[in-house]
């Protein structure tokens, strides 16, 4: 293939293109989900194609096709420069590229079990037995337990020279228990909610979650949760859990960190940033605790890779030190408009649609407290524990988030006693500036969130966070119904 | 586009190659094109091609669903291949599973020849009008597309049924130094889209929108734009209308199914066949949609089942089945919020104090057992005094149990309006209500 994409740039170099760049990718995609012990979903996807992206003068255009006949390839070629010529009419600035080093490499993410080698069956039965234990437990109306598996193979070519090729292999995996009361029905998920935990290692992932062994606690807390009653709205000092605070990082820090959205790009759809030009090192973003990276490095992270799909090598980088914000997620060409070189989160979810700037893993370091530290510097308090619910305004400021569960805190202990439907909401960087304290690097754990939707048309991508239990001082919690 | 013969063929083919198995199979195809704008440029400008073949087999019980855009007779092989190794490896369903019933249709084309001619300098006009009309005070911020779909449902059971159809939208945010304004709309063709009618709207909201005015969270009167009124709608249609859930009573339709829930004139129906709609004919089980009221003269009259919930708890499938990967999801992808009599302009005329709401920002659901959503103003929102928009106000957060608000509704316009939304178009009109309950600010 690769040498079919080269022989594509050649023909656009012939037609005297400033850049381009081809993009051939196979997705091979299983899913299977089980309820109450029944298989209710099995399915395959395997789709390829090749996307091509032109730059003439000052214009972009991007094509793609599912067809793979080297004329096919031609013919996008041209569907991509016209656009490009389009575009290219009513340009008024010129583009600029970030340099970035020729690269003519490859890359596989490291798993140790191909979940693809895994048999459909054995993953079935987990899920049999995670979601027949929950069920088993007295009360509980519905137990559901899910799986996906994915793994994507791309060559990358470029005018500028670079050659990549790279597989990225994903595996994750959850399971919730519902249960019905008077006051309507609960959900405790484990290990996060909305399908799991997610990451770019192999099956040995699946086994670490061992969720048959968890379904009866997240069963017996969704019994006790349908009893519980709600908390008095007001404001409290709280602990926010890992998997809670992985959303709070995305929507309030990973987001309004993208450097496209903060010039614009994303203005009529998901909106803009607080995060103007003139807060780059000014903004005091948190408090101390607060420290962000944005990192495709790390193995594992469900945003890791080698390169990101404008050729630039994955990188870990900055985003607020100590509180100070310092850097956004960009790239060649945003990077280009503030003098630096792309940090390489140039995305796109599938060989069909353009990159733009995604999320890789934004990270809140951890801190140096033990849990049991944190719960006791709090006199009465909750911990709020795995997401049910989000919202942010168009800025990334005003927010408001349920979880499904709080624990209580009193006198420096975690009493025993549960609510249900607690939501807290804030402002992002007053929010950030209440956090006194973060668990330590035993608690630290890069959460897979892999329902990231931005950009017309829609592209859903894959991002990772890495986060351990954070303390927060004075947080409104619960809204006047 | 492939037309209809492809895909008589692909059915000739597949009942060739996939001899002795029971299946049920979407083959799809779509060529789309998007230009977007920001800071009044265009800055993304993309196309594609794909194709896509869905199929479902069965056997003892069991089925396992395979999708390929391979549509040769390799990859037809390969899927037959791969979806005999998982049903091999599948389990039985605790219901009995059954193909659809064959449905017998004529193929459906609604192609308009804007769409099928439009091009990359067609959607780039489109842009250059957008630009003259926003003039040197306010940026333009937004997208033109189209698309062209066909698909053909086919089953081992003699099922063929085809249908194709075309789409063009656009959205719309004017800023202006202190504020903005938004516009979308969807319809089959460039023409009908009412581009150069509904720009003028948001940019005068953009222009309108200075001097910010802060107001305290409480219980409002309202008047909502076509845009807010979509997104709340849809919302509903999400969560409260899939037979699946309201089965095993997770759903606030075991409450609130057959009864009154609002005004007399609220009416709400799932209708492919409408003019402002772009016409779903079959679903993905090639069962024919119609009309069908969800809320009728104020009540909550009917909730949708997929062909999976139909086959588990004893209902007849309604034709919401939206894909094979999941046979147990229903929702109405033709939802039109019909008007009522009062012009919008008298609403607003007699409403002595209100706020008027153009558009809701990342809508999410807090609590699905009471229908309570969130979401934040955006793009345009406005003090009513005396009858007249008066003075723009700063976003506001809020949190509604939707079975409240339709109660609250005091008046729904004669005008209705196509919106393109996150998911699926609407066509909706301006709706008047009590206490709107905001619950906090950004200050």
């Amino acid at each position: 293939m690769q040498e079919k994409l080269q022989k594509i740039l050649h023909y656009l170099s012939s037609k005297g293109v400033r850049y381009a760049d081809a993009r051939y990718e196979e997705h091979l995609q299983q899913e299977i989900s089980v309820e109450d012990g029944t298989l209710k979903t099995l399915t395959n996807n395997f789709n390829s194609g090749t996307g091509i992206r032109v730059l003439t003068e000052n214009g972009w255009g991007f094509a793609a096709t599912d067809e793979r006949g080297e004329s096919a390839l031609e013919k996008i070629a041209d569907r991509a420069l016209e656009i490009a010529q389009a575009s290219n009419k009513r340009a008024k600035k010129q583009v600029k590229l970030a340099p970035e080093p020729i690269h003519q490499d490859s890359f596989k993410s490291p798993y140790q079990k191909d979940p693809f080698e895994i048999s459909e069956r054995e993953k079935i039965e987990i899920l049999k037995d995670a979601t027949l234990k929950a069920k088993k437990v007295e009360g509980v109306a519905r137990s559901t337990g899910s799986m996906l598996f994915r793994k994507i193979n791309k060559v990358f070519v470029s005018t500028d020279g670079s050659v990549i090729e790279q597989q990225i292999v994903v595996s994750g995996a959850g399971i919730t228990a519902q249960a019905v009361g008077e006051g309507g029905f609960q959900t405790r998920s484990y290990p996060s909610s909305f399908g799991g935990d997610h990451s770019t290692k192999g099956w040995e992932f699946i086994e670490q979650m061992n969720l048959i062994e968890h379904a009866p606690k997240i069963a017996q807390e969704v019994v006790e949760l349908v009893k519980a009653p709600e908390i008095e709205p007001g404001e409290y000092d709280i602990i926010i859990s890992g998997n809670q605070l992985a959303l709070q990082v995305h929507e309030s820090c990973g987001h309004p960190i993208e450097l496209d959205r903060v010039m614009g790009s994303e203005l009529s759809f998901a909106g803009g940033s607080f995060l103007s030009l003139d807060k780059l090192n000014n903004l005091k973003y948190g408090s101390e605790h607060v420290t962000i990276t944005a990192d495709a490095t790390i193995p594992g992270g469900l945003g890791s890779f080698g390169y990101d799909d404008e050729g630039v090598q994955a990188q870990r980088t900055f985003i607020v030190k100590n509180g100070l914000f310092v850097g956004y997620l960009m790239n060649r060409q945003t990077a280009a408009e503030l003098g630096l070189r792309s940090n390489g989160a140039a995305r796109a979810d599938s060989w069909s649609h353009l990159p733009i700037i995604r999320m890789t893993n934004i990270n809140l370091l951890p801190g140096k407290f033990t849990l049991d530290e944190l719960i006791s510097g709090i006199d009465y308090g909750f911990l709020l524990d795995t997401n049910k619910s989000w919202s942010i305004d168009d800025l990334r400021l005003n927010f408001q988030f349920a979880t499904e569960i709080a624990y209580e805190i009193k006198n420096g202990k975690l009493t025993g006693k549960v609510f249900k439907n607690p939501v807290y909401f804030d402002i992002t960087p007053k929010f950030w500036n209440k956090c006194d304290g973060i668990a330590n690097e035993n608690y630290w754990h890069v959460w897979g969130v892999p329902n990231c939707g931005k950009g017309q048309p829609m592209q859903v991508m894959y991002v990772g966070h890495g986060t351990a239990p954070a303390r927060f001082r004075g947080i409104k919690v619960g809204v006047r119904k | 586009m492939k037309g209809e013969n492809f895909y008589r063929n692909l059915f000739r083919l597949m009942n060739e190659h996939f001899m002795g198995m029971k299946f049920l199979s979407v083959v799809s195809n779509s060529e789309g094109a998007l230009t977007r704008f920001a800071n009044s440029e265009i800055h993304q400008n993309v196309f594609e091609k794909k194709s896509l073949i869905s199929v479902l087999a069965t056997r003892d019980n069991k089925i396992a669903v395979a999708t390929t855009n391979d549509l040769s007779i390799n990859g037809l092989k390969e899927t037959r291949k791969k979806l005999e190794q998982m049903l091999e490896n599948s389990t039985p369903l605790d219901y009995e599973f059954k193909l659809p019933d064959v449905s017998v249709g004529y193929p459906v084309e609604n192609i308009c020849d804007s769409v099928k001619n439009a091009s990359a300098e067609d959607r780039a006009q489109i842009f250059d009008k957008i630009l003259k009309a926003s003039g040197k005070d306010v940026q333009a911020f937004g997208y033109v597309s189209d698309n062209i779909s066909e698909n053909a449902v086919i089953s081992s059971n003699g099922m063929f049924v085809y249908q194709a159809y075309s789409s063009a939208s656009f959205n719309f945010v004017a800023l202006s130094d202190s504020g903005s304004g938004y516009v979308s709309s969807t319809a089959k063709g460039y023409k009908d889209l009412d581009v150069d009618k509904k720009i003028h709207r948001a940019i005068e909201f953009a222009k309108k929108s200075n001097n910010l005015l802060e107001i305290d969270p409480g219980l409002y009167t309202v008047i909502l734009g076509p845009e807010a009124v979509s997104e709340l709608f849809f919302y509903f249609s999400y969560v409260c209308t899939n037979g699946y859930m309201h089965e095993l009573k997770m759903s606030p339709s075991v409450r609130f199914l057959g009864q009154r829930i609002g005004p007399d004139n609220l009416n709400v129906y799932d209708d492919p066949n409408h003019q402002m709609q772009i016409p779903l004919t079959y679903d993905v089980c090639g069962k024919k949609r119609e009309k069908t009221p969800i809320i009728e003269n104020g009540v909550f009259k009917n909730i949708f089942y997929s062909h999976g919930a139909a086959l588990r708890f004893g209902k007849k499938p309604t034709g919401h089945t939206i894909s094979l990967e999941d046979l147990d999801f229903a929702i109405p992808a033709n939802l039109v919020i019909e008007g009522g009599n009062t012009p919008v302009d008298k609403i607003i005329s007699e409403t002595k104090s209100g706020i008027y709401i153009n558009r809701f920002h990342y809508m999410n659901v807090v609590d699905p057992y009471e229908a309570m959503f969130t979401g934040m103003t955006r793009d345009g929102t406005f003090l009513i005094e005396n009858g007249q928009l008066t003075r723009a106000i700063k976003n506001m957060r809020f949190n509604v149990k939707f079975f409240e608000f339709t109660k609250n509704i005091e008046a729904i316009s004669k005008e209705t309006e196509s919106t393109s939304g996150e998911y699926f178009p609407t066509v909706a009109p301006f709706i008047k209500v009590k206490n709107f309950n905001f619950t906090s600010k950004t200050a």
